[in-house]
């Protein structure tokens, strides 16, 4: 608690700011104003969109009017409500044997911010998509891409190459970054990123908006509100290392794209290399394999009543089954296998059925399962200590 | 230069603020330190199925099915002196005689495009065919190496009595030598075999080798601005009962389709229009209810049977299907919706040709939306 006494110098005030209740409440109506507005702006947004605007942001800008006011997203506000709980709630309170509920309790809402923050920060998700009898040992990203240089190896390996999207996303028409490694012969130089892109051929009706390769070139096209439909698009061109510039045949280019049927093929010094735009893919580390996809439906309907997967984990040698259905996940290593879908949709469908696994890495997991039962238990010994001190002084009056 | 890795992704993104706060406050680098990175982020996976060498067309989803790609297409090379190059043959891509001058004994030089197999029983076939016992595991191993399309390739050469199949006179041939080498692709295998008499093998075995060394995966993905360089204009797509084929109509694009469409096409300065085939088993519900189907879906009432054999008609697979349009109600924003869409059969499938997009936009495109279902065929 503030002493009224002392000084109003600068830190307390901004210690008595930062702690204050009233910020508190503030932050609440501006997280509970967020989630409102996020909600409603997936309708023009769509869920990754909204997420990225609304809550993944320190500040957004917010139409009001003609004018578009710069608003706190829910980042900033929830950095700042972590301040004022922790200096408000921890130590602010005074350290007493009566305010020991209130101190757990604060201690939870502080690791609930925290689980948030790390999976936030940590977390990988993706999904796995498995007919039956298919093993994996990766999944797939939802939104995030990759530049995959791929070098054949003998036995039928490849060795990959990898560069995540953030090296070149931001990579505008003109814009360029070179790439080198010391086991690659070649520099790449990247450029031209498109968020969605459509191939064109060269001598179609349209003018060619950028250089044409073999026939070929990307367009930009409007992103799509799904991002997962999104169809990037790259630009690329390969250098030989040591080679001297001029045109002499030392360099290479070409165009590359999310919905390319096969990669793109150079050779460098009689190499084949190849260079495909992929979602990002994370090694698990274990196969996991379908061995049974069953769905039930609602009589009369090919509406799904239930859905699960009968899978078996392949960890150095040792295998273990279990079924994964709605509500209830396999949690396996530092992974959690959620069911989260199935195909093919249309029964008439030539596809055979497969499993949609959405996998999380996310090393708070269990933390929110924690955090909910400190604030529990600091509750409850708060209640049951306000009780103990009502009814000794109830008892002390009587006397 | 910066590393990059896969996962710290969003933990680097929380530090972008500070980083702009710091590039703004510290004295500038240059521009080609910021913008070089090295790929630090590597793994050894297994081949998941991609194909090398794959053309731009054919990477974009636009092969001619009419003029396929041939394996012999697929090699660039150098012809030894004195070796005639004769026409592919099966298990031959490309095909050369050597020596065999005045009717004498030559020998067989070809490469072959695998498909499987492996290393281990490709290379103990070739011993069955001279006649010689499978080399066991130690034995593969020792086999010498040989860089061969970039490959760590295997060198065989075995003598003894040919026992395979040619046109040079050399079946069942004592003394004879069988040269070659084998490189294992991901999903597909390369071999170039000589076999013939042992004394010419001998001889020819450094033009062999150079032979070896000048073979190359044609390099695509040179530039050229060249407009219509490719020439190529077609399509195909389908399985089960067979794949079927078309022509793309100028203007039109492949465009992002979903797993439920066997291809999709976007309009080139008609971004509203969108046409896409989808091929579904048996009947999948009868033609009368998916017309109705996407009368509905622009809110019109559905037809009767009478109605729909009064449709104009398309020839689609050498037979009529009915050529439905239909136009949804003026939107807030004054739009009109439109959809073409033929339902045809085709050996036990039903094939759907669908185009939705604005008014103005699709009623500019009809002739091409015919166009482009006359062209399916098998």
């Amino acid at each position: 608690m503030s002493d009224a006494r002392s000084p109003k110098t600068i830190p307390r005030i901004a210690q008595s700011t930062i702690s204050s209740m009233k910020l508190t409440c503030v932050l609440l109506i501006i997280l509970l104003y967020l989630t409102w507005r996020g909600t409603l702006a997936q309708i023009d947004l769509g869920l990754y969109g909204a997420q990225k605007q609304y809550f993944e942001s320190f500040f957004y800008l917010e139409q009001v009017g003609p004018l578009r006011v710069p608003l706190p997203g829910a980042q900033l506000v929830l950095i700042v409500l972590a301040l004022n709980l922790l200096v408000g709630g921890l130590l602010r309170v005074r350290w007493r044997k009566r305010n020991v509920g209130v101190l757990i309790g604060h201690l939870g809402i502080q690791m609930l911010l925290l689980a948030g923050f790390v999976k936030y920060t940590f977390s990988t998700e993706g999904a796995v998509k498995a007919y039956e009898g298919q093993s994996h040992a990766e999944f797939v990203s939802y939104h995030d891409w990759e530049l995959v240089v791929g070098e054949p190896l003998p036995e039928g390996r490849i060795k990959e190459h990898l560069v995540p999207d953030e090296a070149f996303e931001a990579l505008g028409q003109g814009d360029r970054a070179t790439f080198s490694s010391p086991q690659l012969p070649f520099q790449l130089e990247l450029s031209d990123y498109m968020v969605n892109a459509a191939v064109r051929k060269a001598g179609g009706s349209g003018t060619p908006t950028r250089p044409a390769v073999d026939g070929f070139y990307l367009e930009p096209m409007d992103p799509q509100i799904e991002v997962s439909y999104n169809q990037p698009g790259l630009y690329l061109r390969l250098e030989e290392s040591g080679a001297t510039d001029g045109p002499g045949g030392s360099e290479q280019q070409g165009w590359i794209w999310g919905g390319q049927r096969e990669p793109l093929t150079l050779q460098v010094n009689g190499r084949p290399f190849t260079f495909d735009l992929r979602k990002q893919r994370y090694p698990l580390g274990f196969e996991v394999r379908l061995d049974k996809f069953t769905k039930s439906e609602h009589p009369g309907t090919t509406m799904a009543r239930d859905y699960r997967s009968k899978v078996t984990t392949r960890d150095a040698g040792v295998e273990q089954t279990v079924e994964i259905m709605m509500n209830e996940p396999l949690r396996y290593k530092e992974f959690i296998f959620y069911q989260s879908g199935y195909g093919p949709q249309d029964p008439a469908s030539r596809e055979p059925v497969y499993s949609v696994l959405s996998v999380v890495s996310n090393p708070s997991d269990q933390w929110p399962l924690w955090s909910c039962v400190v604030i529990s238990f600091g509750l409850a010994l708060h209640f049951l200590l306000m009780l103990f001190r009502y009814t000794k002084n109830q008892l002390a009056r009587a006397s | 230069m910066s590393p990059l890795g896969g996962r710290a992704r969003q933990a680097r993104m929380l530090l972008v603020p500070l980083s702009l706060i710091a590039s703004n406050s510290l004295p500038a680098c240059s521009d080609d330190s910021e913008r070089h990175h090295e790929i630090t982020d590597v793994r050894v996976v297994e081949n998941r199925g991609q194909a090398l060498g794959a053309s731009s067309a054919e990477r974009f989803g636009l092969i001619d099915r009419r003029a396929p790609t041939q394996p012999q297409d697929l090699f660039a090379y150098e012809v030894p002196e004195g070796w005639e190059q004769l026409p592919p043959a099966q298990f031959r891509d490309l095909n050369f005689r050597v020596g065999r001058v005045g009717g004498a004994e030559g020998a067989d030089c070809y490469v072959t495009l695998l498909s499987g197999g492996g290393e281990d029983a490709n290379i103990n076939r070739w011993r069955g065919q001279m006649g010689l016992a499978p080399l066991d595991d130690a034995g593969l191993r020792a086999l010498p190496r040989r860089t061969f399309l970039g490959l760590e390739g295997i060198l065989a050469e075995f003598q003894g009595s040919f026992q395979g199949m040619g046109d040079t006179g050399n079946e069942n041939a004592e003394d004879s030598t069988l040269l070659g080498v084998f490189s294992q692709f991901p999903r597909f295998a390369v071999s170039v075999k000589m076999i013939g008499p042992t004394p010419l093998v001998e001889a020819e075995r450094e033009n062999f080798l150079s032979f070896c060394d000048s073979l190359q995966f044609k390099t695509v993905g040179t530039a050229s601005d060249a407009p219509g360089s490719t020439g190529v204009d077609g399509g195909a797509g389908g399985s089960g009962a067979g794949a079927f084929a078309w022509d793309v109509p100028d203007g039109w694009v492949l465009g992002a389709g979903s797993s439920m469409r066997l291809v999709t096409f976007n309009v080139e300065d008609r971004p509203s229009a969108e046409c896409w085939v989808t091929v579904l088993k048996g009947d999948a519900g009868g033609l009368l209810p998916n017309l109705n189907r996407w009368r509905g879906e622009l809110g019109q009432e559905p037809l009767t049977g009478a109605e729909v054999e009064a449709l104009p008609t398309i020839e689609v697979f050498g037979k009529p299907a009915p050529f439905l349009q239909v136009q949804g109600p003026v939107a807030e924003d004054g739009r009109v919706s439109y959809l073409f869409g033929v339902i045809t059969e085709r050996a036990g499938q039903r094939v759907f040709i669908k185009m939705v997009g604005g008014k103005q936009d699709l009623l500019a495109e009809e002739h091409r939306f015919i166009q482009f279902c006359r062209s399916l065929r098998d």
